[in-house]
């Protein structure tokens, strides 16, 4: 039987690009871009491909990593371009359900480039990939924890 | 790797619970007695017994009695393979933002 549990995280990334806005948003409308620099580079064994760059539209993606069958379908919820892109995907592994998340990617002009803003709020379901507490508590918990690992390292 | 999985599933298992997180998260300042641990938390003996159990098969924490107390210390090992598994979604997504700056930095071959 599987123990149910749902486990919650957001998460921030940020990169600036020696590139303009229009440039990094085209690398994420683009199918044939966006399949060149992520898609293909996880390293995943990719069996399909698709995606439908419009509010409304849907990406999917069917591909096998470590013998596992991998599929993820992310639908557009917002797009303004060279702007912002927001979309919601949820990912399987097999036949588990493992993850359904809400990710913004935000672009703002930094001199002659671009600063990007990458967020994801992820739900973690059943354990299946236990990613995720970045809840306060939890951090503060595995940051002190570090800290006395850290202290313990130094006086073994 | 099926044995580090089910690990896992319990550490997590364990963490998904706000009065178990509470008792982690006393346990990491210093060991504890049971009723030192049930002190802030408005929950019967019993039921703390109940959780510290939960946290025992996850092997977050370990507690042995001494004379006619129970001590409750932290096992600060159990959580590296979670550590490892927290970063996981945010390291690849890391990585595919760097491959978007290559990406970006080749010649435009287009228009």
């Amino acid at each position: 039987m599987t123990e149910r549990s749902a486990i919650h995280d957001t998460f921030v990334i940020e990169r600036s690009y020696d590139a303009s806005p229009a440039r990094v948003f085209a690398a994420f409308a683009d199918p044939e871009s966006k399949n060149r620099w992520m898609v293909n580079g996880d390293g995943w064994g990719t069996e399909n491909y698709q995606a439908d760059f419009r509010v409304g539209g849907y990406e999917k993606y069917r591909g096998t990593h470590e013998g596992m069958v991998v599929s993820m379908e992310s639908r557009y919820y917002d797009i303004v371009p060279n702007e912002r892109i927001v979309w919601a995907y949820d990912m399987h592994f097999g036949d588990d359900r493992i993850s359904v998340s809400l990710t913004s990617v935000e672009l703002f002009p930094e001199g002659s480039g671009t600063r990007l803003v990458f967020t994801e709020h992820d739900t973690f379901l059943d354990g299946h990939e236990a990613v995720g507490p970045r809840e306060e508590g939890t951090k503060q918990l595995l940051e002190s924890l570090a800290a006395d690992l850290e202290r313990q390292a130094v006086t073994n | 790797m099926l044995n580090q999985g089910a690990t896992l599933d319990r550490v997590f298992q364990a963490l998904a619970d706000p009065s178990r997180r509470a008792m982690v998260e006393r346990l990491s300042r210093g060991p504890a007695s049971v009723s030192e641990l049930a002190q802030p938390l408005d929950m019967t003996l019993a039921g703390v017994v109940q959780h510290l159990q939960v946290l025992e098969a996850s092997g977050l924490v370990r507690s042995e009695k001494i004379g006619r107390v129970r001590t409750c210390r932290i096992e600060p090992s159990a959580l590296t393979p979670a550590e490892e598994w927290i970063g996981a979604r945010r390291s690849s997504w890391e990585h595919r933002l760097d491959r978007l700056g290559d990406f970006l930095a080749e010649p435009e071959q287009r228009k």
